[in-house]
């Protein structure tokens, strides 16, 4: 027994030891990706290629421009299974840089750029096409990229521990740009670049970028909302435009558990977030009598009664299990949707509902996702405005249209609705921001939000909100979303 | 008279005979009055060359990095001496930043001030270099002080060789503590005292501008006023989660000692077969990493999650339970869960002690008529307390710091309506949860968490303070001596 | 007669109890075991669905495929690589916390020295203090100590000492155990002409083997657990993350729905050698916890 301990203790160690061996081996490769002089690759790719490739992986470079004309994008099948395998010479096609541009000139730069993983998946890696257009496109510059993967959730709350150790460029949530302007961390945009976030984009996209200054800090590259996916055996295109309609026919379920979803019978009402653009903290959050307030909670709680409701959150697996026949998600449950429904999947914005006579449109707290500069990247000269550069680069409309293609992350360019046109999930996404929707807003204050809608939901789903308490209830919400303390 | 001059002889004897620093100073002569300033020459004079150059390199190194600028305070990159670390502490930076606006680039260009953050930092950890430095200073007074005594006396002085022996002998204990020691000091005092200072300072996110994240003051004992001060809604939270910590660190240590001693004896039962079989089942939450099991059992009981599921379909409910989004029903769960976590490792320590308690004991009882249960709170029980009491206390004092349990199940929700403070909790908060997320949130209360902590450690130093001092083992090491 | 009937009432009476007790205990038995056997289905589930939501206990169907994923499809997270990162983490760290400690231990239980007493009273005040305050502070100094700004590549070394920093406290059990060791053995051993160093590796060391195996497997354990300091240094460095960290990051949000039941097939791959290593060593363990107990 102990010889076998011993034995099994020796052999892990060993295992660690190899495991230590191969990962020093490799270190070497990953550092020296920072050295300026070498292949602007992140990943050290093992075909190290030679510079007779450049002609051979031209055409593929450009492979991403060449879809974009073409506006029927295959926006049934999920795009990045389509093509795999050819998407991996444009990675490969940026390390002719080198070769081609021996300019001495050329300023050197090391620029950090955080993206979700999935923009950096081995096989269809976005980012890296980007950034080997940007740089065929900027031979000023003789930049190595460091790719880091960090979700738009976790950028932020990353940021905000150690900004100059966060990467240059990084995507986040907007709601999280209050914070991150007050802990330094997102550079104003000005001049040309203000110019784009402006021509881009629509006005609520603006907004979701604009600060309490009035002033902008980031490019908008998708929208962030939540919309309907609907059982087409079960629902037709007419009834998903009536909720009540729906409750009819099968089963829904409305996700009001979740403090990003709970609200959206009040503000279909009438109410509310910090005004119109949703940076006046002044306003406050107005939930209450005189926005609707009474009459969304005697909705919720109708609905919560009938038998064809399921209260919970976004959870697309009953959609799946065929518990309901229609749930509320946003589009990253396309893909696994689609997958599983097939033809029967059907998309749609959000409903109206009818409350005393009176129709109203669910809305959603809708938000976008942006790309933002690291202030911190200032203290290198020259640095500020190559990251500026790309981070302008990757809202543009290009690289939005490529994402789109390679990933299927719906554009938030306003040029590019007639690209997506055909896709109904990209569609109704659209159709939401335009239609139904308010900001999600980027004031600190809106930490106050979420907890007690999110709270006034699950009352209202677990019976302890009903018909004889809501009034009393909804001013307590009322009262607490505009309390004292931050 | 007489008797005097003797005290004062022996006085004079012992610093003869001690090598303390003062009987360093007082007998050394110049040699050792020089090794104060350079450190190190006393020993080369007395010919331990190696050990007086390791010395004297400390020396060099020491005023090397105190007055050159290798630290660099980061976005502004403005490198400054360890001396200028220091100097900034008391105002923790003057210089905020500025905003250029660059016509050529189109960008905004930050002119960078300093970061408080760092500067804390940094003075902190110079400040313990000094310390640090001066140890060792006193250390090489004394060894240089030493070998020329020795060397005077005729002794023999101890070669480098002889000292690297030495610490495989009678000087062991500098051998074996040396590395735990440099790890424990650097990574894990020298951040705490860091983090103790931030509780007197207002680093936290606020509005303000120039923002307190970068640039923050010393604010004496303004944050501790804030959470303790009655009325306010930040102490009304403070006080509610420290309620549930000890409620909960109370049910959870007792529960899970009687629960876990009823059913260790249930397997310890002459009768009981398979006894091995059932620890080891039981054993099962031990080994699997609670990261693992804790995450899997949260998806399980989650409002969406099968417990719930089963429960209503069939029939044992006629609405679901939601587990985790209903507030007594979470710190019941929780509760609960955590014997699923804890039985096991009671059983593993009550199993041994079980067989410790002498037979006689249970056959005198039996004589006399006793039952099973008399038997059990008459002897069982009483024996059990009397010699786990150090360990229910470890683990009164480890629930309330219990993070993984109450982070990975609820993430403390559900939240607490009732209270709307600026550093939100929810109902199964505990300190230690309250304190993670009030450091690791997108907008941070460093200032906050910091007095949490001190608030945390006051807790259990009055609670350890009191059961240790009177339980056995505190005993026995005073006897050590 | 009524002597015998009270007998065989005695009988009975051992028996209900008997099926009672048994009962209970595989009652007991199936609400331990019962997560984990829903890990293990779940991480089998076959047909198309992954998300968390699947209505009943059991799959109907079952597949491998998640494993085959697991360890085939590494665009997003490279799993092996993980396991690899959390192997040679928790290898190197628990050889060197395990002597950090069994250092320690010794040092406050064989020796006397000046500085004895107050070391123990700082490292309780040390203990004292929940360990999460100072983690931020931590990653400070651990970035400027190691450059992990520039040398990423110095993460696993960053990591490897967090881990052990924590061993110059944690010797208590450890201290306990080798207080119950007689001292006459050291002082035979001196009398032999033994150094300290030998009476250490020769005699102490041997004496401690349950607690050394206890000692290697927690500190072992520490690494795949740890989900909070690594995400904290690693960053955005994914090559460096450990398991943990990448289990957690497949319940985000918007990777939950696709990767449930792969984070279900993720844990079971870490939980199972653990929990064998765990059961052979399991005596030992048993002994070290009853034995830091002074009974």
């Amino acid at each position: 027994m102990k010889k076998i301990l011993a034995l099994l203790l020796v052999a892990l160690m060993i295992v660690g030891m190899t495991a230590c061996g191969g990962a020093d081996k490799k270190d070497p490769t990953t550092a020296s990706t920072e050295a300026p002089t070498t292949a602007p690759t992140t990943k050290p790719s093992e075909s190290q290629p030679s510079e007779s490739q450049p002609s051979e992986s031209q055409p593929a470079e450009s492979q991403p421009a060449e879809s974009q004309p073409s506006e029927s994008q295959p926006a049934e099948s999920q795009p990045s299974e389509s093509q795999p395998a050819e998407s991996l010479p444009p990675v490969s096609a940026n390390t002719e840089k080198p070769a081609k541009n021996p300019n001495a000139d050329a300023l050197p730069l090391t620029i950090k750029v955080w993206t979700p993983a999935e923009d950096q998946a081995v096989d269809n890696n976005w980012l890296e096409t980007m950034q080997a257009q940007f740089d065929a496109a900027h031979p000023e510059y003789n930049i190595t990229w460091i790719n880091e993967s960090v979700s738009e959730g976790d950028a932020a709350s990353m940021v905000t521990t150690d900004v100059s150790a966060a990467a240059d460029i990084y995507m986040f949530a907007n709601d999280q740009l209050g914070g991150l302007i007050t802990a330094g961390g997102l550079a104003k945009q000005g001049g040309i670049y203000l110019d784009q976030i402006k021509n881009d984009n629509s006005q609520f996209m603006i907004n979701t970028v604009t600060h309490t200054d009035g002033a902008q800090y980031a490019f908008p590259v998708t929208n962030n909302t939540w919309f309907l996916y609907y059982n087409k055996d079960v629902f037709t295109e007419e009834d998903v435009k009536s909720l009540d309609t729906m409750i009819t026919k099968g089963k829904v379920c409305i996700p009001i558990t979740t403090g990003w979803n709970a609200g959206c019978f009040f503000l279909g009402c009438g109410g509310t977030i910090f005004g119109e653009a949703g940076n006046d903290a002044s306003v406050g959050i107005q939930f209450g009598e005189d926005h609707g307030g009474y009459k969304a909670a005697k909705k919720m709680i109708e609905l919560v009664g009938n038998s064809n409701i399921v209260a919970g959150g976004m959870d697309t697996g009953r959609l799946i299990e065929g518990e309901v026949a229609a749930v509320f998600s946003g589009s990253w449950s396309a893909a696994e949707l689609r997958e599983n429904l097939g033809d029967k999947l059907g998309v749609a914005a959000l409903p109206t509902f009818t409350v005393d006579g009176e129709t109203y449109n669910m809305t959603a707290m809708s938000g976008s996702k942006c790309v933002g500069v690291n202030p911190t990247s200032g203290s290198v000269k020259g640095k500020q405005k190559a990251c500026t550069q790309f981070a302008a680069f990757l809202a543009s409309a290009d690289a939005q249209l490529a994402r789109y293609a390679m990933r299927g992350v719906i554009p938030a360019h306003k040029d590019l609705i007639s690209a997506v046109a055909n896709d109904p999930v990209a569609m109704a996404e659209i159709n939401t921001i335009n239609n139904s929707a308010v900001i999600q807003s980027a004031l600190p204050q809106m930490g106050k939000y979420w907890s007690p809608v999110e709270n006034f939901g699950k009352s209202v789903a677990n019976g302890e909100i009903n018909m004889g308490n809501y009034m009393d209830m909804v001013d307590q919400m009322n009262n607490q979303l505009n309390a004292e303390g931050l | 008279m007489s008797n005097q001059l003797t005290k004062a002889d022996g006085i004079r004897k012992r610093l003869e005979n001690s090598n303390s620093l003062t009987a360093a100073l007082l007998n050394g002569g110049p040699a050792v009055w020089l090794s104060c300033l350079v450190m190190g020459f006393g020993n080369i004079v007395a010919g331990q060359f190696i050990k007086g150059l390791m010395f004297f390199a400390i020396e060099v190194g020491f005023f090397y990095i105190m007055g050159t600028p290798i630290f660099v305070d980061a976005p502004s990159m403005t490198p400054h001496t360890g001396i200028e670390w220091i100097q900034l502490l008391p105002s923790l930076g003057d210089r905020v930043d500025g905003e250029i606006w660059n016509e050529d680039d189109f960008i905004y260009e930050t002119v960078f001030g300093d970061r408080s953050q760092q500067i804390l930092l940094y003075g902190v950890v110079f400040i313990c270099i000094c310390l640090a430095f001066i140890v060792i200073w006193r250390a090489s007074v004394r060894s240089g002080y030493e070998a020329i005594s020795n060397r005077r006396a005729g002794k023999k002085v101890l070669s480098f060789w002889g000292d690297i022996k030495a610490l495989f002998d009678e000087k062991i204990h500098k051998l074996l503590m040396i590395l735990p020691f440099m790890a424990l000091i650097v990574f894990t005092v020298v951040p705490l005292v860091y983090m103790i200072c931030m509780a007197f300072t207002n680093y936290s996110y606020s509005d303000s501008v120039p923002s307190t994240l970068n640039h923050f003051d010393w604010v004496g004992f303004d944050t501790f006023k804030q959470l303790f001060a009655s009325g306010s809604a930040l102490a009304e939270q403070f006080w509610s989660v420290l309620a549930w910590t000890l409620t909960w660190a109370f049910f959870a240590t007792f529960l899970n000692f009687f629960l876990g001693t009823f059913v260790a004896i249930i397997i310890n039962r002459p009768t009981t077969k398979l006894k091995g079989l059932w620890r080891t089942i039981m054993s099962i939450t031990i080994a699997v990493p609670q990261f693992v099991s804790l995450l899997i059992i949260a998806k399980m009981f989650s409002d969406e999650g099968i417990i719930d599921k089963m429960l209503y379909n069939y029939g044992f409910v006629d609405e679901s339970v939601r587990f985790m989004s209903k507030p007594v029903n979470a710190k019941v769960f929780v509760i609960l869960i955590n014997l699923w976590v804890g039985i096991p490792y009671t059983i593993m320590q009550v199993t041994g002690i079980l067989k410790n308690i002498p037979a006689d004991l249970y056959e005198a009882a039996r004589i006399d008529g006793a039952n099973a249960v008399q038997q059990f709170m008459n002897i069982t029980l009483p024996y059990m307390i009397f010699v786990l009491t150090p360990y229910i206390i470890t683990s009164f004092t480890g629930n309330i710091n219990n993070f993984n349990v109450i982070f990975l199940l609820t993430g403390g929700g559900p939240p607490n309506m009732e209270v709307v403070s600026s550093a939100p909790a929810g109902h199964t908060d505990l300190l230690v949860t309250w304190l993670y997320n009030l450091s690791m949130q997108a907008q941070p209360k460093y200032n906050i968490a910091a007095v949490i902590g001190i608030f945390t450690f006051i807790v259990l130093a009055v609670l350890s303070l009191v059961t240790y001092r009177s339980s056995g083992s505190y005993k026995d090491e005073e006897g050590f001596k | 007669m009524a002597k015998k009937n009270s007998v065989g009432s005695l009988k009975a009476k051992r028996y209900t109890m008997d099926v009672i007790v048994h009962t209970f205990l595989i009652i007991i038995a199936i609400i331990w075991i019962s997560p984990f056997a829903y890990l293990v289905a779940h991480s089998f589930r076959g047909g198309g669905n992954t998300t968390m939501y699947y209505s009943k206990f059991f799959p109907e169907t079952f597949t491998f495929k998640h494993y085959q994923d697991l360890f085939t499809d590494k665009g997003l997270l490279d799993f092996p690589q993980m396991f690899m990162n959390t192997l040679k983490i928790a290898c190197i760290s628990c050889v060197i916390s395990t002597f950090f400690v069994l250092s320690v231990s010794f040092a406050m239980s064989r020796l006397k020295w000046k500085l004895r007493r107050p070391y123990m009273n700082m490292a309780m005040v040390i203990t004292l203090f929940p360990g999460f305050m100072s983690m931020t502070a931590t990653y400070f100094l651990l970035k400027a100590f190691f450059g992990l700004d520039e040398h990423p590549e110095r993460i696993h070394m960053a990591l490897v000492i967090c881990y052990c920093s924590g061993a110059g406290t944690g010797f208590y059990v450890m201290k306990g155990y080798m207080d119950t060791i007689p001292k006459a053995l050291d002082e035979a051993a001196y009398l032999d002409g033994a150094t300290k160093w030998q009476t250490f590796i020769k005699i102490t060391l041997p004496l401690c083997k349950p607690m050394i195996v206890y000692q290697v497997i927690t500190s072992f354990m520490g690494p795949w657990c740890d989900f909070i300091f690594c995400k904290l240094i690693c960053r955005g460095s994914q090559d460096y993350y450990t398991v943990s960290v990448g289990l957690w990051s497949m319940l985000d949000m918007d990777k939950i729905d696709k990767w449930y039941t792969r984070f279900c097939a993720g844990s079971v791959m870490v939980a199972i050698p653990i929990s064998i290593l765990f059961i052979i060593t399991q005596k030992f363990y048993q002994e070290a916890m009853s034995g830091s107990v002074k009974g």
